[in-house]
């Protein structure tokens, strides 16, 4: 026989437990938010330097999509934590930072922004078994193969045909210099080799390669002038948008009856304000079309404005879109190795510009739009 | 959820802790709310101060740019201090000495670069206009701030400040380094620093470079679009998953956010380590409260917890695991000394109870008396094993019944119903009735009920509590009574009349014997004679049998065939038993002789076959009866002390009919026991046959299977063959003698018949019909005689007496009793008395001379004895 017994001593701790506990909570939760159960997922991108446009405004998009889902609640109560690297373009550094969000444990990674740092950490993912959804990555050489990756956009096969069919079928070029940047050659050489092609079909097309290698010391002048030697009725710049730009400034110059075409890879604010008038008339084949007047569109473009203080390029668009796609199945699985598969099976998502099908590599179909620039301003080619 | 129990304990104890907690909770809260409120203005008043005082300074390093620039346009534009060929170098020394900007151009009114330092030609007419920098310089016609921008050259975020000129601009890239330089200035705290960020929320200044290289957006915080909203101030927010204060200041010329951001946790370190130091005030309090509390209160609440748990065990009739309560205060004690009081006098009180409720129970269910309680609704509310077993059901199927229900006719139940209800409302006092009631099997019993009210304390009626008393078996003792008082009444008339005829018959067979004696054997006369002796004899054997059947027939053991009587009883079955019932009999007729009373025998062998046939009346069977000789060994007969091993006769009665049921096999023998249906038999016939199986110290045996049929087993003791015989006198002549013999009888018809006969065989014959006169005659005359005949029946002195007498006077002289019929005597009593002989009338006058010539010559033989019978 006790003062109390073993139930009410019971009592008697869970009252105390109970107290102790109130008082802690309401002691220290003020001060730190647990994040236990945060969902982190990886972007890699150029985010500083002369090619950061696509990076940083694809970071954006992404960090749109996050806020809006951590708005809602997150995944499953689960808030998602965006963990940003920035490749600086340059394949080692791509490595190294790949290397650093796997080891972080990230869910998936959101990157890269072009096709020659994508080449370069393709494998590492395959390996490390974690889905990579790029936004931009175009190059055909990742078309066709059962592995970790997944893109937005679709290869650049169908861009090519198009624009070539443009160049070429449409308008009748016949000499045609396509001038690319070397740097990201697994995106751009397969443009000129694709135009190249062409040469063993047309007899008197000429297709000439001016390649170089991006740099703050590069000389556009120059690189124009090598251009023009070359007296072509038209020149193709497989080039970021501030390279794109200069060189569009420096043809134009001196021959301001130049006709000049592009990839998706200039189409950014930045070679609207770089390239001046001397952009006007430049016709770029891009699956983007910032004309889109979808709700969802509008909307994106609303919120993105809002949030950033500028409007999106197509670079926060396909982001915007990866991000979904990614956080859409994440409620599914989050299992790393499950997502892709995930992916695959839905199959179609629902994208900004209509319905997104993914085939069973993870290659979006995507129409082609061709672009050009009036007024300062991208518009549908008619 | 935490359910709290209104225990005074609990009660107690939390009072305990909430004096203790709340005063140290109010103080601690109350101080802790007014050192924050101070604090927290205090440290926002501070840094927002600081964000102005940072503002201030960027905004006048701002203002640098601008008046450079403002001055290349003076010397440039308005005074054309500067030739056309030195504005480049003009440019350069501008860049190189204010170093404020990474850039400084020229452009012309279509917005082309005209002059550039550092000098590069790559970008001489290089076309600006689509910077908007340029439409809004124009339109404002003022200085102009850009956003920011990645430079062409640097590939770095740059942005501009553009004044418009009278033909074009000039604009210069802003080194954003330079605010970083600004910023960095600022210390707050270990870990505080400023933020500046332009009006799109991108930032431009930031300890961490690498958020400005990026180009980062911090538009999501709260305190930036507080402050792009204009609302200066210091507000709460969570940057990078950390709680921060940030005071928000507008840079007047740019509009940029100038922003101090301080962990919370370091700006409000001294709030932490109060509100720390209060939360563990208040737990040590509330421990130090509860342990004061459980410490007090256990010396008071302690007695009560063993009183309570004392209490349950009481409660439960556990008196023996109440616990001794604990000294405590005085008034405690003495309540605790008062609840052991209370303990043992319940306790005593419930082990009286309980006695005296084992005693109720066990008589109630042990009493061979039916009883019942009801209600006043007439429902059974209760009943004892008896009563179940008169109403022939199991335990506590007739509880909720009503009493009518237990009525034979539909009438009675009404009339029961009725009778109840007067009961109930004149409530007279209790009087015994006698009733019928139908069981749950059916049958119909009559019962006894002796009843008496049932109240509580207050006297009001609450129903009624029955003695039930079952008395069908008295019912049927009353009339076998009644039928024994008639049988009594018979057999005493029977008795009267048999010695009247038995001295009448004697008469007859007397003198007709005497008539036929002088007739020739062959003749018409005689034969006629021989006739009225027969009827005489079958008369003779009808008062036999009429004392018989009135048990009042003397029971006379001695040596005897059993084998005869057996033939004799068969036949007599025969007639009575349905001929659907084969008798089969096996009498081994050699078994020899028993010693027994025969019309027993004979009385054992009917009951054993009637019983048998009972069982076989439905379906028939056959009965089969059996005597033999056999040997019982000690084994057999160890269950009967009385007996000895030997040679015994076995009678044996087998049925094939129903069978006894092994649970009444060993109540057969009981008297009254019967499993015939009422009125069909009296349950005396086995009673009967064990008795008389006792009386003989034989043994009887039974074996029966259900379905099968019974086996009966009598063993009589075998006698030897030396046993006294029977002497009979198979010759037609007579003996006959010369003695001299005094016959004494009070029929003169009698004395006459048999003077007669003994004359004519020659002897010397004086009669006498008073017995006093013959005594009388004796005593004078005692050597006169050789033989006294006397009747046993006679007025004034009867036979017995009258042979006392003689034999007192003169004991050699033998003496014969005779009688018609009487209970006070038989041949044993008159041995006993000296008699030689004895004999029942009617005889035969050939009986008279044989016995007459025997006892006189067994007299002669030196008095030897002979037991001589006139039986058979």
């Amino acid at each position: 026989m006790r003062f109390f017994t073993r139930f009410q001593k019971k009592r008697l701790k869970k009252l105390l437990y109970f107290t102790l506990s109130i008082l802690l909570i309401a002691n220290f939760t003020s001060g730190c938010e647990s994040n236990k159960s945060d969902l982190k997922i990886g972007l890699v991108g150029g985010l500083t330097g002369r090619h950061s446009d696509l990076g940083v405004y694809g970071r954006n998009g992404v960090i749109l999509a996050m806020e809006e889902i951590n708005k809602k609640g997150g995944i499953d109560g689960q808030k998602i934590i965006l963990i940003p690297k920035d490749d600086k373009q340059n394949p080692e550094i791509a490595k190294k930072v790949v290397r650093e969000l796997i080891a972080e444990d990230v869910s998936a990674i959101i990157g890269h922004f072009t096709s020659t740092m994508t080449m370069a950490t393709v494998n590492m993912i395959n390996e490390a078994k974690i889905l990579m959804i790029s936004p931009t990555t175009s190059t055909n050489k990742l078309t066709g193969i059962d592995d970790y990756f997944i893109r937005m956009m679709s290869p650049n096969k169908a861009a090519i045909k198009s624009l070539a069919d443009y160049t070429i079928n449409k308008a009748g070029f016949r000499k045609i210099v396509v001038i690319y940047d070397v740097l990201n050659k697994s995106f751009s050489k397969e443009w000129y080799n694709t135009f190249k092609k062409h040469e063993s079909v047309i007899p008197d097309l000429s297709i000439i390669p001016v390649p170089y290698t991006s740099s703050p010391e590069i000389r556009f002048s120059e690189l124009a002038t090598k251009v023009l030697e070359h007296k072509p009725d038209s020149v193709l710049i497989v080039s970021s948008a501030l390279d794109a730009a200069m060189l569009c400034q420096q043809l134009k110059i001196s021959d301001s009856s130049l006709h000049l075409f592009s990839t998706m890879w200039a189409m950014t604010d930045d070679f609207l304000k770089h390239s001046g008038p001397a952009g006007e008339g430049i016709i770029f084949a891009n699956w983007f079309n910032k004309e889109y007047q979808s709700e969802k569109s509008l909307k994106f473009r609303k919120g993105y404005l809002e949030r950033f203080g500028r409007p999106p390029n197509f670079a926060s668009h396909f982001a915007y879109e990866a991000a979904q796609v990614l956080f859409t199945s994440l409620s599914n699985t989050q299992n790393s190795a499950e997502l892709k598969n995930t992916i695959l099976k839905t199959r179609e998502f629902k994208g900004l510009q209509g319905n997104i099908v993914i085939d069973e590599f993870g290659d979006p179909l995507r129409k082609v739009f061709l672009m050009t620039v009036i007024k300062g301003q991208y518009v549908l080619l008619d | 959820m935490l359910k709290f129990r209104k225990s005074l304990k609990n009660v107690l104890t939390l009072n305990f802790i909430l004096v203790a907690v709340i005063p140290i909770l109010v103080i601690g809260l109350a101080s802790l709310s007014l050192l924050t409120q101070n604090l927290s203005s205090e440290i926002r008043t501070k840094n927002l101060s600081l964000a102005k005082s940072l503002s201030s300074e960027v905004d006048m390093f701002l203002s640098h740019p601008v008046a450079t620039l403002k001055m290349v346009v003076d010397i440039v534009d308005k005074d054309q201090l500067v030739s056309q060929k030195s504005i480049n170098n003009f440019l350069e020394s501008i860049v190189r000495n204010h170093n404020l900007f990474d850039m400084v151009q020229i452009l012309d009114s279509h917005g082309n670069i005209k002059f550039i330092a550092p000098f590069n030609g790559e970008f001489s007419n290089i076309n600006m206009s689509h910077f908007p920098f340029y439409d809004a310089t124009l339109k404002t016609k003022s200085h102009f701030w850009s956003q920011t921008f990645i430079s062409m050259q640097t590939g770095l975020p740059t942005l501009t400040v553009s004044v418009p000129m009278s033909q074009g601009m000039v604009v210069g890239y802003l080194n954003l380094n330079i605010l970083t330089t600004i910023s960095d200035k600022v210390e707050i705290g270990q870990n505080g620093y400023a933020i500046i960020a332009d009006q799109e929320g991108n930032v431009l200044s930031h300890p961490i470079y690498k958020n400005v290289s990026e180009q980062r957006n911090i538009k999501n915080l709260k305190i930036v679009r507080e402050g792009l909203a204009g609302n200066e101030g210091t507000y709460l927010d969570m940057l990078d998953h950390n709680q921060v204060i940030g005071s928000i200041s507008i840079i007047p010329q740019t509009k940029w956010l100038v922003i101090i951001i301080q962990k919370y946790s370091e700006a409000f370190a001294p709030v932490i380590k109060i509100k720390i130091m209060l939360f563990w005030s208040v737990v040590l309090t509330a421990a130090l409260a509860i342990f004061i509390a459980i410490k007090s209160l256990q010396k008071t609440l302690l007695p009560f917890s063993y009183l309570i748990t004392s209490v349950k065990h009481v409660t439960n009739s556990n008196y023996d695991a109440a616990e001794s309560i604990p000294l405590s205060y005085d008034e405690i004690n003495e309540l605790s000394h008062s609840f052991e009081i209370m303990t043992n006098a319940v306790k005593d009180r419930q082990q009286s109870l309980q006695e005296s409720e084992r005693l109720y129970r066990s008589l109630i269910e042990t009493l061979p008396y039916g009883i019942q309680e009801n209600n006043l609704e007439g429902i059974i509310t209760f009943t004892n094993p008896a009563y179940e077993k008169i109403m022939e059901c199991h335990s506590g199927d007739l509880i909720g019944e009503r009493i009518w229900d237990l009525k034979k006719s539909e009438s009675s139940k009404i009339e029961q119903q009725k009778y109840l209800e007067k009961i109930i409302e004149y409530q007279p006092p209790p009087t015994p009735y006698f009733t019928q009631i139908k069981t749950k099997k059916g049958n119909i019993v009559d019962i006894q009920i002796d009843w008496n009210y049932k109240r509580d304390n207050d006297q009001i009626l609450l129903g009624f509590i029955s003695i039930i008393t079952d008395i069908t078996d008295q019912k049927i003792l009353e009339e076998n009574l009644r039928q024994a008082q008639k049988m009594e009444a018979i057999g005493t008339l029977t008795g009267g009349i048999a010695h009247d005829f038995n001295n009448i018959l004697t008469a007859i067979l007397g003198y007709t014997e005497l008539v036929q004696c002088d007739l020739k054997p062959d003749s018409e006369q005689w034969k006629d004679l021989d006739s009225v002796i027969r009827a005489a004899n079958r008369a003779k054997d009808l008062v036999k049998h009429m004392l018989t059947f009135s048990r009042k027939s003397e029971h006379q053991k001695m040596p005897m065939k059993v084998s005869l009587v057996m033939i004799e009883a068969l036949k007599l079955l025969r007639a009575s038993i349905p001929t659907t019932i084969e008798i089969i009999q096996d009498i081994d007729e050699n078994s020899g002789y028993i010693f027994a009373d025969p019309t027993q025998i004979h009385q054992v062998l009917m009951n054993l076959c009637t019983n048998a046939s009972h069982s076989m009346e439905n379906h028939g069977g056959i009965l089969e009866v059996t005597l033999k000789v056999v040997k019982l060994s000690e084994n057999d007969i160890l269950l009967n002390p009385d007996l000895k091993p030997g040679q015994y006769l076995e009678i044996c009665v087998r049925d094939s009919g129903t069978g006894i049921s092994p649970d009444v096999l060993n109540r057969i023998f009981d008297p009254f026991f019967t499993t015939k249906d009422t009125g069909r038999g009296t349950g005396m016939g086995l009673s009967v046959v064990h008795g008389i199986v006792k009386n003989h110290r034989a043994m009887i045996k039974v074996d029966s299977k259900l379905g099968v049929g019974t086996r009966f087993y009598v063993y009589f003791k075998k006698i030897q063959k030396n046993t006294p015989q029977i002497i009979k006198n198979t010759s037609n002549h007579l003996p006959s003698g010369n003695e001299r013999i005094l016959v004494v009888d009070d029929e003169i018809t009698l004395t006459k018949m048999i003077k007669t006969v003994l004359v004519r065989l020659g002897y010397n014959v004086t009669t006498k019909t008073n017995s006093l006169e013959a005594l009388s005659l004796f005593y004078s005359q005692p050597d006169n005689f050789d033989l006294i005949i006397t009747d046993q029946t006679m007025p004034q002195m009867t036979g017995r007496e009258l042979t006392i007498k003689i034999l007192a006077c003169r004991p050699d002289i033998p003496v014969i009793l005779s009688t018609g019929f009487s209970s006070t005597i038989n041949q044993e009593k008159a041995m006993n008395i000296g008699a030689k002989a004895f004999f029942m009338k009617p005889f035969e006058n050939k009986e008279l001379a044989i016995i007459v010539r025997k006892v006189l010559d067994d007299t002669n033989k030196n008095h030897s004895k002979t037991i001589i019978s006139s039986s058979e």
